[in-house]
């Protein structure tokens, strides 16, 4: 994804290390995500949404 | 060939069970030579054809129902560890993800034919809770059609087969090295090419602790949430202030996201 970003021309990309899960682990702020509905809207899948881990 | 259809004879449908459970459990011993070779046998009336493929099926499921309540049980944790076995393991759980977001559980009907995405889609829809009468349905289709794909296809070929299980027996020992030499080539390529790219964006990278005092301290770099809204669904929470870009939309809104300062990325 790094070097997607890249060949659009956007030079100062830095990976999360340890990712989402990482930051979850640590404790570290998080905020809810509003539009969660519209981020799911285009995932065809007849799944039901589980609770935070 | 020629020992592959030995060994078949000689153990018959336990082996076919026990084969397929542990290839689909996630060891990388290829079953489809097995299946091959147990149609071929059947069209020679060594073997039941569909009695092989119940075995074989019923291996196949043993081991999805395993994966798909790991998944349900552990969540995101399943899939990156049954990615890390492939060759791609970045793009082996976007790829498992994205088409699962596609098809639903649907995926489960052709997912035994594509590499990568065999074992990690049942996980994948214990992950996203798909309930278990439909999974049960999906997947035995899935299985059953995979089985019996390639058992027909050998039952079909049967004379073929033995005729190159014959061939092959006088050239095996030159057919062992190319093709091992083959393989290992191509592991050792795509290993490197993925080595050298490691390197390049791993001196870039931005620790967690380092992310959340530029956060406390007022800096306010661009935080892209990567995460498929299939992980999103398993965990509606982000980081402050990241914006939701799927890569598949990342071309088209590549203008929110400002040139001038530093982006950090996450994923799952």
């Amino acid at each position: 994804m790094a070097l997607q970003l890249r060949k659009l021309g956007i030079r100062r990309v830095r990976p999360l290390l340890g990712g989402f899960h990482e930051w979850k682990q640590l404790g570290f702020p998080m905020v809810e995500i509003a539009s969660i509905d519209r981020l799911t809207a285009g995932a065809n899948t007849q799944i039901t949404a589980q609770g935070p881990a | 060939m020629a020992e592959t259809l030995q060994f078949v004879v000689q153990y018959g449908y336990a082996l076919l069970f026990v084969w397929v459970l542990i290839e689909q459990g996630g060891l990388p011993i290829p079953a489809t030579p097995l299946l091959l070779a147990a149609g071929a046998l059947a069209g020679q009336g060594r073997m039941s054809l569909p009695a092989a493929v119940l075995a074989a099926t019923a291996g196949c499921f043993g081991a999805d129902v395993f994966w798909y309540c790991f998944g349900k049980r552990r969540g995101a944790v399943v899939l990156n560890l049954l990615c890390r076995i492939a060759m791609e393991p970045d793009s082996c759980v976007r790829r498992t993800e994205s088409t699962f977001g596609k098809f639903g559980p649907r995926t489960l009907l052709i997912c035994k034919f594509v590499p990568g995405l065999n074992t990690a889609a049942p996980a994948l829809a214990g992950m996203v809770n798909v309930p278990y009468p439909r999974f049960v349905v999906f997947d035995l289709l899935g299985a059953l059609l995979w089985t019996t794909a390639y058992s027909v296809l050998g039952f079909l070929f049967s004379k073929q087969l033995d005729r190159i299980a014959r061939d092959a027996h006088l050239l095996s020992g030159w057919l062992l090295v190319l093709f091992a030499s083959g393989v290992v080539g191509y592991v050792l390529y795509r290993w490197r090419e993925r080595e050298r790219f490691i390197e390049q964006v791993k001196g870039d990278r931005i620790t967690p602790d380092e992310l959340k005092h530029q956060l406390e301290s007022g800096e306010q770099p661009v935080i892209i949430d990567l995460r498929h809204p299939l992980d999103v669904l398993t965990d509606p929470r982000t980081l402050p202030g990241a914006l939701q870009i799927s890569p598949e939309d990342l071309q088209a809104r590549r203008g929110e996201i400002t040139r001038d300062g530093e982006i950090v990325l996450f994923c799952t």
